[in-house]
């Protein structure tokens, strides 16, 4: 696997568009979500992960952080969420108004760029690069954008399985992270 | 509620890690105050004072032999770094450990005078102090007790490549039941110093066999729970290996694969160290989350692995990506070890100051392997910071 797939991976898990569609697919309200505030969603939360990639080093820096301690960091985030996500198959979030409002928050915030994207964006961009890290998180973010403009309908048991899976391979990630953390020089 | 997670995330798993600025003269300038607490703080009879108490101003009633050469040995580096005045105490502390020679067939090791044991460690750490003698001196006049001594090594070594700790006087055999988990490599780097001066006794044939055991088969044999056992001999040896003539040795391969494996896992090992300590303050948070900070002994090892394995870095294709991180774990070790040494103004108008100044104390409590280390440590850092040589 490229190390773009690899990373691709690490965001879909950390995104888990799966949870982001159930926690924003309520059960008393079967109707799919206006493409606009899937669309705001997307773009801000796409602009936040680049931002974070993108000022890692600088943060990391201003923080007294090298990279390789921030994994410890980043992987215990991204441990929680991910047992959030199997346990709940949602992400925790505030309630959901349709139009570009609802798709700054919750959508894009924390839904689509939450603890564990923030996170996986600021590891990986001082890691690999924030080109690397924003291109490979855009399938991840787009996918769980999409997802809250369809209708619900038979999809939900699908989705709450797919959403607990990422759950546990955002487990594995984050594990790896750490063990990654504590083995770099 | 992220506000609050970030905070909970910095106050417990990433504080700060504080590395503070070390440059070559600083880091010589501690390890001169280092050696200036060994010479000021030795005996007579070229014993050393073996441990101090801040708090109550005693001295702590023990000694060590092992910890004898060791200081001894840190000495003649500083010597064969250029530090003449290094010389006089290391030359007594030489004297001492020659009167206690405990001979056997054709070998002669360094007995410990309150118990009589003749163990590796002691023996092979003052074999170590006679080879940076050698380098720092060219006097070939300890070359035969050299010789000696590495023949007790061998005496001791197992066919794997191991060594048994303690010669048994008694059965006039290694004795099975002992192994050290310092002495091997302690041994190791001695030995691999004698390939350096001697090539061409088949000193690289035991060292081999050594650099092996210690790559595939110490921690799971001596039964280590967190692999690699953070051994900074090995270290010290590895580089020493990376630094023969590859015309001295069968094929010119210096390092094998394994070794190389190994190196790589003992610079993770010891950068994850040094980066854990810098976010240690002393404070008592820190320390309730974090541990306490390292005593000199313990740091000291971590900036001679690093040196040695920066060195190694630079010789060793192998090791080369391995390079920048090594060299900025060594450097922050070095600054922090540097930064916590007792200075001549800390120390002016207190009582002792003269067993104050130049030491790392730790809980009140001072140990001459606390300045051995960070001496040794110290020196092996300026490499990192443009001084000093690749040979050391």
């Amino acid at each position: 696997m490229s190390d773009w797939l690899r990373l691709a991976f690490v965001f879909l898990a950390a995104v888990n568009p799966a949870a982001v569609a159930l926690s924003s697919w309520a059960p008393w309200r079967p109707r799919a979500r206006p493409l606009e505030t899937a669309g705001v969603g997307f773009g801000l939360a796409l602009a936040g992960v680049a931002l974070a990639a993108m000022l890692a080093d600088r943060l990391l820096a201003a923080l007294d952080i090298a990279p390789e301690t921030f994994r410890i960091a980043a992987g215990i985030v991204m441990l929680a969420a991910g047992a959030y996500a199997v346990a709940r198959a949602r992400v925790a979030a505030a309630s959901f108004e349709d139009g570009w409002r609802g798709g700054i928050a919750p959508l894009a915030v924390p839904l689509l760029f939450g603890p564990a994207a923030l996170v996986a964006a600021i590891s990986y961009g001082a890691d690999e690069g924030a080109w690397m890290a924003a291109t490979a998180s855009v399938a991840a973010l787009a996918v769980g954008a999409w997802l809250t403009a369809v209708r619900p309908g038979r999809w939900t048991t699908l989705a709450d399985g797919v959403a607990r899976l990422l759950g546990t391979a955002l487990v594995a990630v984050a594990v790896g992270l750490i063990v990654e953390g504590v083995r770099d020089i | 509620m992220w506000a609050f997670g970030a905070l909970a995330l910095r106050a417990v798993v990433v504080p700060p890690e504080r590395c503070p600025p070390v440059d070559a003269g600083v880091a010589m300038a501690s390890a001169r105050a280092a050696a200036g607490w060994i010479d000021r703080a030795q005996r007579p009879d070229g014993s050393y004072l073996y441990e101090f108490d801040r708090d109550t101003g005693e001295e702590v009633p023990a000694y060590n032999v092992v910890r004898h050469a060791g200081v001894t040995m840190s000495l003649y580096q500083f010597a064969a770094a250029g530090e003449g005045s290094a010389m006089a105490p290391a030359e007594r502390g030489l004297a001492w450990m020659l009167q206690r020679q405990y001979r056997y067939d054709d070998w002669s090791a360094l007995e410990d005078p309150t118990d009589g044991s003749v163990d590796v460690g002691a023996s092979a750490l003052m074999l170590a102090g006679l080879a940076q003698r050698r380098i720092a001196t060219g006097d070939g006049q300890y070359d035969t007790m050299m010789r000696a001594l590495s023949r007790y090594l061998m005496a001791m070594q197992q066919a794997d490549g191991s060594f048994l700790n303690s010669w048994d006087r008694t059965t006039n055999a290694p004795d099975p039941r002992f192994r050290s988990k310092y002495a091997t490599g302690e041994a190791f780097w001695a030995l691999a110093m004698m390939h350096r001066l001697f090539p061409g006794e088949g000193w690289d044939t035991p060292t081999r066999k050594v650099a092996d055991y210690l790559s595939l088969h110490r921690d799971e044999v001596e039964e280590q729970k967190f692999p690699p056992w953070a051994d900074q001999w090995a270290a010290y040896g590895l580089a020493e290996m990376a630094a023969w003539d590859p015309a001295t040795v069968d094929g010119g391969v210096l390092l094998s694969a394994d070794n190389v494996a190994y190196a790589r896992s003992l610079a993770e090992r010891f950068g994850f160290l040094v980066r854990a300590e810098s976010q240690r303050t002393g404070g008592r948070w820190s320390t309730l989350i974090h541990g306490r900070r390292a005593r000199a002994a313990g740091m000291g090892t971590w900036v001679e692995a690093l040196g040695s394995l920066y060195r190694l870095s630079l010789a060793e294709p192998r090791m080369a990506d391995q390079a920048g991180k090594l060299r900025e774990r060594l450097v922050c070790s070095a600054g922090m070890l540097a930064e916590r040494q007792v200075t001549a103004a800390e120390a002016s108008g207190q009582a002792h100051a003269e067993v104050l100044e130049g030491a790392w104390f730790t809980e009140g409590v001072t140990r001459m392997d606390d300045q051995q280390h960070a001496l040794s440590g110290l020196l092996r850092s300026r490499l990192a910071m443009g001084a000093g040589e690749r040979v050391e």
